[in-house]
């Protein structure tokens, strides 16, 4: 790459701008991932039951109350 | 119009992969499998990604037109079909959700939309880029700018109506169905937008008579490709996990509310 | 089909009798129309060249106006849970609701924009075509304008979420619809060729729209 030449600026603009975006979404997915993964051990100190339903996917979920 | 190969390559991976959460509906197998994936997967990204973007940046020769302007393209034309392919998966976990009703499908969707997003954004920005010392102007109403820039709207679209709605079974269904009526759209807005603006560069990276770009730019723009959809797959798979948990957590939370109550 | 005639009726009745509808619409149309102008400067020759893209331009927006009202009332009462447990599929329903609110909002701005167009210095060559686009393609929007009003029914935010979800889908209506209504004003006359494009996007609109209605409502009421 030659660093002299016309218009490089914007060469490492788009990277840059390319690194930051791909960065924050990490970042982002990272920090939701660890407030959701405490939340869980919270839960799991508290003592709440776990349900079965999230591991009994094929099952369409029942329909509690028809619309009157 | 028929699909270009790239884009018929990504749907292919697309139902590849719809086949593969057909084995992994079971959200706890996915953990179990994902756990264990997953710093492989990163690995291989960081090292398809680094060789790619080494190859792009010091390896390829400057076009003797756009000069090193040339090298924009191989971050842009990645992120743009790769947008374009994940909003396509996107409604295609949708379509297996409502079909099969596997929960794990619609995580799948939900979790692609952001990357998308950003793959589109990215995919602006960069065409932005590119365009300013090209055309001399920021924003250039292109067909192709235009078309990922309505992109971009379908997929703002979506995150909202997921954010709208509270309980996820309707969300996923609402959102299912935004995501379908928008992939029945994309082809068309694409064919209008190109309609509208006939000044656009014919597509020349993958034609039946063989590749139209030079070898030493293709090489590193295939690696690149590779890369920065190994990138969105462990962003995936990331997310996915996250969002398991989520219901995971929401259930719990769900179950306490109806103890204490 | 009684029901969708008689579903037909009540909506068009509702929308005469309860007001605001189209009178709001109208109301902006004119506002659009008038403002235009003023606002770029009344040269003729641009007005002229810009009148049936603006004039597309504001017909999409007043038909927009009106689209997250389409079913909020419905939803509110509880009509649309009779409906969805009436003799008629809620599809039929769907696409009652959708072209009562062409008949109360789109055919009347589509009839009379070809006359405001004289503010414009609309071409008169062209204010035919302009009207037969128009006609054909305010259907469209007034059919996506209910899917997006049965998508965000009972959402908070709701009239925000309708335009951003609707407004990729109006971009190839309003490229074919202007293109249309243009003929060969710039470059060669595509304006047949783009008037058969427009009505088919009509027409899969008039089937799709119905069908992921209904999907949306029967979500938001389960």
């Amino acid at each position: 790459m030659d660093f002299a030449a016309r218009h490089i600026g914007f060469v490492i603009a788009a990277y840059a701008a390319a690194f930051l975006l791909v960065g924050g979404l990490i970042i982002a997915e990272w920090l939701r991932a660890r407030a959701i993964r405490r939340r869980l051990e919270e839960l799991e100190r508290l003592g709440a039951p776990r349900r079965r339903q999230a591991a009994n996917p094929g099952k369409p979920d029942s329909k509690k109350e028809q619309p009157a | 119009m028929g699909l270009d190969q790239d884009q018929f390559l990504y749907l292919l991976q697309a139902g590849r992969l719809a086949a593969m959460f057909n084995y992994l509906a079971n959200p706890t197998r996915f953990l179990k499998i994902q756990a264990a994936v997953q710093p492989w997967l990163a690995a291989l990204t960081v090292a398809v990604l680094g060789y790619g973007l080494y190859l792009g940046l010091f390896v390829a020769p400057p076009d003797y037109q756009q000069g090193e302007t040339v090298r924009i393209m191989f971050i842009h034309v990645p992120a743009s079909s790769l947008a374009l392919g994940l909003y396509v998966f996107m409604a295609f976990a949708h379509a297996i959700g409502f079909i099969f009703r596997h929960p794990l499908a619609e995580v799948a969707a939900k979790s692609a939309a952001p990357i998308g997003a950003v793959l589109t954004l990215i995919s602006l920005v960069t065409g932005s880029l590119w365009g300013k010392p090209m055309w001399g102007a920021w924003w250039v109403w292109d067909a192709r700018l235009t078309s990922m820039f309505v992109l971009f709207l379908l997929y703002l679209g979506y995150i909202a109506v997921w954010q709208a709605v509270d309980e996820p079974h309707r969300a996923a269904r609402i959102a299912g169905i935004v995501a379908l009526v928008g992939v029945i759209n994309v082809p068309i807005i694409k064919f209008s937008v190109e309609w509208w603006n006939t000044l656009h560069q014919p597509a020349s990276l993958l034609r039946k008579g063989g590749p139209a770009v030079d070898p030493a730019i293709l090489t590193p723009l295939l690696w690149n490709m590779a890369g920065f959809a190994l990138l969105a797959a462990t962003l995936l798979f990331m997310s996915m996990r996250a969002e398991v948990l989520a219901r995971r957590v929401r259930q719990m939370e769900m179950a306490q509310v109806g103890r204490a109550g | 089909m009684s029901v969708f005639f008689s579903l037909l009726w009540r909506d068009v009745l509702l929308a005469f009798r309860a007001g605001g509808g189209i009178g709001t619409a109208f109301g902006f149309f004119l506002t659009v129309i008038v403002l235009l102008p003023i606002g770029i400067g009344p040269d003729q020759a641009l007005l002229q060249r810009i009148a049936p893209g603006a004039l597309w331009i504001a017909l999409l927006m007043s038909v927009l106006l009106s689209a997250d009202r389409i079913y909020t009332a419905d939803y509110e009462d509880g009509s649309l849970e009779v409906m969805a447990l009436g003799p008629a599929p809620l599809e039929v329903a769907a696409l009652a609701k959708a072209l009562a609110h062409w008949l109360t909002s789109g055919l009347p701005l589509a009839i009379a924009a070809p006359l405001l167009g004289f503010l414009l210095n609309l071409d008169v060559a062209l204010a035919p075509r302009l009207a037969a686009s128009m006609l054909i393609g305010s259907v469209a929007l007034s059919m996506l304008a209910a899917l997006g009003a049965a998508i965000t029914v009972g959402l908070r935010k709701g009239g925000l979420l309708i335009s951003l979800l609707i407004l990729p889908l109006y971009i190839p209506l309003m490229i074919f619809g202007v293109s249309a209504s243009t003929g060969g004003m710039s470059g060669p006359d595509i304006s047949s060729s783009s008037f058969l494009v427009l009505t088919a996007i009509v027409l899969v609109a008039v089937v799709t729209s119905p069908i992921a209605s209904a999907a949306a409502l029967r979500a938001h009421m389960r």
